[in-house]
C-alpha cells in the first residue's frame, strides 16, 4: 500500500522487520525483495510520487572543486528516485575493477565479481534489460582495445532507442508497491535521524517528517539507507557529528573517495563498416537502424593495468550514414588519401567516460546552509588525480590509433588530451554517477560499510547505493547498485532477528 | 553471436524459430548469388597501418602518411 503522509497521520503498522530509506533504483529493488521473502517493509520517500519543488529543493547544496551540476540538478526527488530521468544505460562492471592494484591506493574491492553474479539476472529484470555475462571482447590481436557493448534498459519489451524510455521506477513499480501487502509505502515523508540505544549502537527507530512539520517515529529491527551517493553520506555525517564518528567514521571515511566519471566530448568520428563485423547487417548498420546497444572503444584493463592508466572507453555513440561526396571531402581532405570500398561511411560524434582513481580529497562534507528541517545540507569537493588526466588521455588516443591501426577510420580528440593539459584545463563534465563517500572496506580505517553493506560500528545500520562502491570503474553504476541491493537483501533475510 | 545476444535479439526482435531458420537458407542462397561480396572486399577498405605514426591536426588524430591537409569536423 502507498500512503500519503500530506493525507495525513499514516497507518504505521507496529514494528517492522525492515525500514527502507529511499525510494529510487536500490530502495524499490530492495523492498520488492524482502517482501518476496515475507518480510515487513516500510519504505520511505521524501518526495511525491511525481515531481514537486518543494521537495527537489532538499536536494540543494554547495559545490565548491571541480565544476560540476549544483547538487540539486542530476538527482530527482521523488518516487523512482533519478530514474525519472536517467537514459537507462546498463553496462557490466568488469572484473578487474573489482581486484586492486599495486599501484593505485585504496583500489579494488573486498569483494570479487563472483559475489554479484547470482545477482545479475534479477537485477536486470528489475532493469528492464536482458542478463549480461559480458561486456567486452578482444577488437584485435594486439590486446590492446576491447569492444564493449553498452545495453540499455527498457520500459517495454520491444526497444526503440529513438522513442523508448528507460525504465522509470516509480512510474513502472507503483503498482506493484501498492498491491505489495508487506510493503508499506509512505510517500511525503522526510528521514530527519535515527533513535539510537547509545550503549549498543543500535539503531531503534528512524525520525519522519511530513511538509505539515508533524513527525513520526518508524521502528524496525534494520534500517537501510538507499537515498542515492550524496544523500546517504550526507546521513552519515550527521549521524556521527550525533555520536562521536562512531558509526562508519572511525577512520575519517565518511563523504571521503567520492568519485565520478569524468565525461568529454572527444569530436567527430567516422568509421567503415569493418568495425564491430564484416557482416554489413551485424555490422554498424545495426546501430544506424535501430538497437537496444552502443558500442564502446574500451582500452583491455589488464593492458591499461600494466601501462599505468584507469579503465575508460570512448562511446561511438549514434553512427549516421553519410556519402562518399566532394563536400565530404572537402570538409575533411584527409579522407581523400584513403581507399573506400563503398560509397558511403559512418560518422557521428565520439564521447569519452573515464574511471577516476579513489582519492581521499574528493570528498562530501555538510555545508554551513541548512535545509528546511535544519539539516545541514552536503557540500561536494570533487577533485582529481594526475593519473585521472592520463586516463581520459590514454584511453583517447588508444582507441584512435585502434581505429588507424585496423583501417577502420579516424577519430578526433580533445586538444587538451593531445598537449598534455592538466585537470582544470580540460574541458570535462560530470556524468552525475555519484559514488563513493560510504566505501565498502575490510575495516573501518579504509572505509565505511563492511562487505554486507552493514556500516561499520552499527549492528542493524546499512546503505544501498553508489555511495558504498570503493571503485568506479567504466560501468554505468545503476546495475551494480541494483545486483549490490539483491545481495543486500539476501544478506538481511537470512540473518537471525 | 554468442547464446545471450542471439537471446535477447529474439526476444526483443520477436523473431520466431521458423522466420530464423527461412533466413539461414536465405543466406545459403545469397552467398552463391553473389550478394554477400561485401565479406571479399573488406580488405580493400582504407589501409591498416601497423604503427602508425600519430599526427595531430584540427583536432584529428592521423597516421603521418594521411592526407594532413587541413581538416574540419564532418558534422559542420
Amino acid at each position: 500500500m502507498i500512503n500519503d503522509l500530506k493525507a495525513g497521520p499514516p497507518p504505521i503498522h507496529g514494528h517492522y522487520d525492515h525500514c527502507v530509506i529511499g525510494a529510487g533504483a536500490a530502495g524499490i529493488s530492495l523492498a520488492l525483495a524482502l517482501a518476496a521473502a515475507k518480510k515487513r517493509v516500510i519504505l520511505l520517500e521524501g518526495g511525491d510520487r511525481d515531481f514537486t519543488s518543494e521537495s527537489q529543493q532538499l536536494y540543494e547544496g554547495d559545490v565548491t572543486g571541480l565544476d560540476t551540476h549544483a547538487l540539486d540538478v542530476p538527482r530527482l526527488r521523488y518516487l523512482g528516485g533519478t530514474t525519472g530521468h536517467w537514459t537507462g544505460r546498463v553496462l557490466h562492471r568488469d572484473a578487474a575493477d573489482f581486484v586492486p592494484r599495486d599501484d593505485i591506493s585504496l583500489s579494488g574491492w573486498p569483494i570479487r565479481e563472483q559475489a554479484l553474479v547470482p545477482y545479475q539476472s534479477d537485477a536486470a529484470e528489475l532493469l528492464g534489460t536482458t542478463r549480461i555475462r559480458r561486456s567486452r571482447r578482444q577488437a584485435d590481436d594486439t590486446g590492446t582495445i576491447d569492444i564493449v557493448t553498452q545495453h540499455f534498459s527498457s520500459s517495454d519489451a520491444i526497444f526503440d532507442l529513438n522513442k523508448d524510455e528507460p525504465r522509470r521506477f516509480g512510474a513502472h513499480f507503483a503498482r506493484a508497491l501498492q498491491d505489495a501487502a508487506d510493503i508499506d509505502t509512505l510517500i511525503n515523508a522526510n528521514f530527519v535521524g535515527f533513535d539510537v540505544d547509545g550503549a549498543t549502537g543500535r539503531m531503534i527507530s528512524a525520525q519522519v517528517v511530513g511538509y505539515d512539520d508533524a513527525r513520526y517515529t518508524i521502528s524496525a529491527d534494520n534500517f537501510i539507507m538507499a537515498m542515492g551517493g550524496i544523500e546517504n553520506t550526507r546521513a552519515l555525517l550527521h549521524l556521527n557529528d550525533e555520536y562521536d564518528n562512531r558509526f562508519g567514521n572511525q577512520g575519517d571515511m565518511v563523504g571521503r573517495c567520492f568519485m565520478d566519471h569524468p565525461r568529454l566530448p572527444l569530436g567527430s568520428y567516422f568509421i567503415t563498416q569493418r568495425l564491430f563485423s564484416p557482416l554489413p547487417y551485424f555490422g554498424v548498420e545495426r546501430l544506424v537502424r535501430r538497437s537496444p546497444k552502443q558500442m564502446v572503444l574500451s582500452p583491455n584493463p589488464n593492458y591499461a593495468r600494466r601501462n599505468g592508466f584507469l579503465n575508460g572507453g570512448v562511446w561511438l555513440n549514434f553512427p549516421r550514414r553519410r556519402p562518399l561526396s566532394d563536400d565530404t571531402l572537402d570538409s575533411a581532405p584527409f579522407l581523400r588519401g584513403l581507399t573506400f570500398d563503398h560509397d558511403y561511411f559512418f560518422t557521428g560524434e565520439g564521447l569519452l567516460f573515464a574511471e577516476q582513481a579513489p582519492n581521499p580529497d574528493s570528498r562530501l562534507t555538510l555545508s554551513d546552509n541548512k535545509d528546511r528541517f535544519g539539516l545541514r545540507q552536503a557540500a561536494l569537493d570533487w577533485q582529481l588525480l594526475p593519473i585521472d588526466v592520463e586516463t581520459m588521455r590514454r584511453v583517447s588516443l588508444e582507441a584512435a590509433e585502434f581505429l588507424i591501426r585496423n583501417g577502420i577510420g579516424r577519430m578526433q580528440i580533445d586538444p587538451s588530451l593531445w598537449q598534455g593539459a592538466t585537470s582544470s584545463d580540460i574541458p570535462m563534465m560530470s556524468s552525475s554517477h555519484h559514488m563513493g563517500g560510504t566505501r565498502m572496506s575490510e575495516t573501518s580505517q579504509t572505509g565505511v560499510v563492511d562487505t554486507d553493506c552493514r556500516v561499520h560500528g552499527a549492528q542493524n545500520l546499512y546503505v544501498a547505493s553508489g555511495a558504498v562502491f570503493p571503485t568506479s570503474g567504466l560501468a554505468n553504476p545503476t546495475y551494480t547498485i541494483v545486483q549490490l541491493a539483491l545481495r543486500l537483501a539476501d544478506h538481511l533475510v537470512a540473518k537471525p532477528a | 553471436m554468442d547464446r545471450v545476444e542471439y537471446t535477447s535479439m529474439n526476444r526483443k526482435s520477436g523473431v520466431t524459430r521458423r522466420q530464423m531458420v527461412y533466413l539461414a537458407l536465405g543466406l545459403c542462397a545469397a552467398v552463391p548469388a553473389g550478394y554477400v561480396t561485401s565479406l571479399a572486399v573488406n580488405d580493400a577498405m582504407i589501409p591498416r597501418v601497423a604503427t602508425p605514426d600519430l599526427v595531430f591536426v584540427d583536432g584529428w588524430v592521423l597516421d603521418s602518411h594521411d592526407n594532413i591537409a587541413t581538416s574540419v569536423a564532418l558534422d559542420e
